[in-house]
Formats: structure tokens, C-alpha cells, sequence
């Protein structure tokens, strides 16, 4: 190859537009003329660095040293030492511990919210308060709201017929007034 | 449409019926532990034994009228009758109870309020102020108000009368 058609070539590679095989044929060139012309040596010593650095491989025991480095700078689980060739999985981060307490603090507050304590009802006060005259206690907690005054139906009807009485006498009296008898 | 309001006319109703605590329980709860008040109290268990008695020597509207009732409470003090009166009047839930009659006398007054679905009433309560003191008086059950106001209108009126003054030992 003449001297003119190499710097041709340089020119078209600067400008990247050189095909695979003008390429390989100018590393060619460049391998093969140690000796040529000194304005071209700039580029001969690129070339060559080109073809050196392509010439480097990983090795065989590639795959075993990168495994060793691994395990050299992984924790790894006591008495589990990873063996090369061994698949590799990802690190599970276990975050249990954390939605367990998030669940608790949910129930805590729901069960507070639900069970909060009311303010005594009038009718629980008088079921608290009330000497029922009941027989049993099973039964004095069914009627538990009204206590009785009195133990003696006999006397509970006295009392309902006069409370009765005076109601209808009131009850006629407005009604009195209203139809202006 | 016509389900869903027979659907909700049985759910009012039922509601009506099943409210068994009556407006003393419901409004005036605190007087019932109050050293001031006196408090008379029928308890529904009491109107069932009271069917176990001797009806023959009472009257068949007095008896009818008791039969429907489920309980029957009264509270009364004879102190401050007009604070306590006004105070009964404003306690009261008036979406639930509507006023039937009221009476205003130069000493006596009186306020009769119902709670009822359709034409039953479940709940009649009468309010009194006097001289003599306030007086809460609560009738639950089916309340007949033409049976109750024959009550009265059937005794003579000396009974009446006696009734009347009797009516605070």
C-alpha cells in the first residue's frame, strides 16, 4: 500500500467513515512498516496500541477469581461458604418486624376507638343503682332498667290505677279548656 | 317504591314498639338518684304478675287500659316545682314526643306530650307544676287517650275530688 493511498485512508478514518476492512487493512499496514515515513508515526504507535489492547483476554480461571472476590467481599451466612458456579440470588431485606408493628399500632388504635369507654347511659344508671326486686339475679338483669317500688302486684296496681286517675282527671280538664266546656 | 316504604314503615314501627326506655329514663335520668326526688316505678315484669291478681271488683276500661300498659314511672319533688317544670319542658327530644294539652292556671300547670307512630301512641307523659311540687309522670305501653279520659269522667265527681287533694300525701 503507497504512502498517498495510506493517508487517504487515515483521512476517510478520521472522518469515520472507513469500512471494516479499510481498517483492518490500515492495522496491517501499520504492523507491517515498523520503518515508514515519521509523519506517519503518531498513528502507527495508536494502532499498535489498538492491537495490544485487543489481544488481552480474561484468562481461564476468569470466572473462578471473580467468584472469589465476591466471596471475599460478601457476609455470607456462617458455614455456607459459596461455592464457585454457585447461582448467586438477590438479598431478600425481610421487613416483617416492621409491618408487624404497623399492623399492631392499626389494631391498638381501632380497638381504643372501639372500645373506649362511654359515659353511663341514664338507663345504665338506674340499672347500676336499682334494688330490683327481682328474685334471681338473671332475672334482675333483664328488667334491670325499671326498678320496681313495689314488691306487691296488688299494690303496683293501686298505685297505676290512682297515677291513671289523676292523668284522666288532668287529661279531661285540658280538654275542658281546649273545647271551652 | 311501595316495598321500600312498607319495608320502612314496618322498621319505624318497629322501633316505636321495641323503645322500651321511657322519657324519664331517656331525659331526666339524673333525678332518679337525686335525695330531692321521689321516684314510684312499675316494671313491665310487674304489669305480668299483676295479671295473676283479682280483676273482678275493677272496672273493664280501667282494666283494659292497664292491660296494654308495659311500664309506668313517676318523678316528683316539692322543691322549685317551676324551675324544674321549665326545665322538663326544654329536656324533651320534641322529634319524638309531640305536646297534646297543655293547661296554664293560676297555680296549676300542665303538659301532656305523646310519643307515637301512626295513630298508637306508645308513650304518654304528663308534666305538672303546682304549689305543692313537680311532678313527671310516664305511661308506656298502647295508650287509648278516649279510655283514660273515661277514667275520670265514669267516677262521681266527690271521688274526683278527693282524688284531687289526695293525690300528695
Amino acid at each position: 500500500m503507497e504512502k498517498a493511498t495510506v493517508k487517504a485512508l487515515l483521512e476517510k478514518y478520521w472522518q469515520a467513515e472507513t469500512t471494516v476492512e479499510e481498517e483492518r487493512a490500515l492495522a496491517a499496514w501499520f504492523s507491517d512498516n515498523p520503518d515508514a515515513d515519521p509523519e506517519l508515526e503518531p498513528y502507527r504507535a495508536l494502532f499498535a496500541y489498538f492491537d495490544e489492547e485487543s489481544r488481552i483476554s480474561p484468562g481461564e480461571d476468569f470466572e473462578v477469581r471473580i467468584l472469589q472476590a465476591i466471596t471475599a467481599s460478601q457476609p455470607l451466612q456462617p458455614g455456607e461458604p459459596l461455592q464457585p458456579g454457585q447461582p448467586l440470588r438477590p438479598i431478600r431485606h425481610f421487613h416483617g418486624g416492621l409491618i408487624a408493628a404497623a399492623a399492631s399500632v392499626c389494631i391498638l388504635v381501632i380497638g381504643l376507638f372501639l372500645l373506649r369507654p362511654e359515659p353511663p347511659s341514664p338507663s345504665a344508671v338506674v340499672a347500676k343503682n336499682a334494688i330490683v326486686s327481682t328474685d334471681t339475679p338473671a332475672a334482675a338483669l333483664s328488667v334491670a332498667v325499671i326498678k320496681d317500688t313495689y314488691n306487691d302486684p296488688q299494690q303496683a296496681l293501686t298505685a297505676i290505677r290512682h297515677a291513671l286517675l289523676v292523668a284522666s282527671v288532668h287529661l279531661n280538664e285540658g280538654r275542658k279548656q281546649i273545647t271551652g266546656k | 317504591m311501595k316495598k321500600i316504604a312498607f319495608i320502612l314503615f314496618l322498621l319505624l314501627t318497629a322501633t316505636g314498639v321495641f323503645a322500651q326506655d321511657d322519657a324519664i329514663g331517656r331525659f331526666f335520668g339524673k333525678y332518679l338518684d337525686d335525695s330531692r326526688f321521689s321516684v314510684v316505678s312499675v316494671s313491665p315484669r310487674m304489669f305480668r304478675l299483676m295479671s295473676k291478681i283479682d280483676w273482678d271488683t275493677i272496672p273493664s276500661d280501667l282494666k283494659q287500659t292497664i292491660s296494654r300498659l308495659q311500664s309506668f314511672r313517676v318523678l316528683s319533688t316539692p322543691t322549685t316545682p317551676a324551675l324544674f317544670y321549665k326545665e322538663a319542658l326544654t329536656h324533651i327530644d320534641r322529634k319524638e314526643y309531640e305536646d297534646l294539652i297543655t293547661v296554664r292556671n293560676s297555680n296549676d300547670n300542665f303538659h301532656f306530650m305523646i310519643r307515637a307512630t301512626g295513630n298508637t301512641i306508645h308513650e304518654l307523659l304528663m308534666i305538672a307544676a303546682d304549689e305543692d311540687g313537680f311532678t313527671l309522670m310516664s305511661f308506656v305501653g298502647d295508650i287509648d287517650l278516649d279510655k283514660l279520659s273515661r277514667l275520670a269522667t265514669d267516677m262521681d265527681i266527690k271521688g274526683m275530688e278527693n282524688l284531687k287533694n289526695a293525690k300528695r300525701k
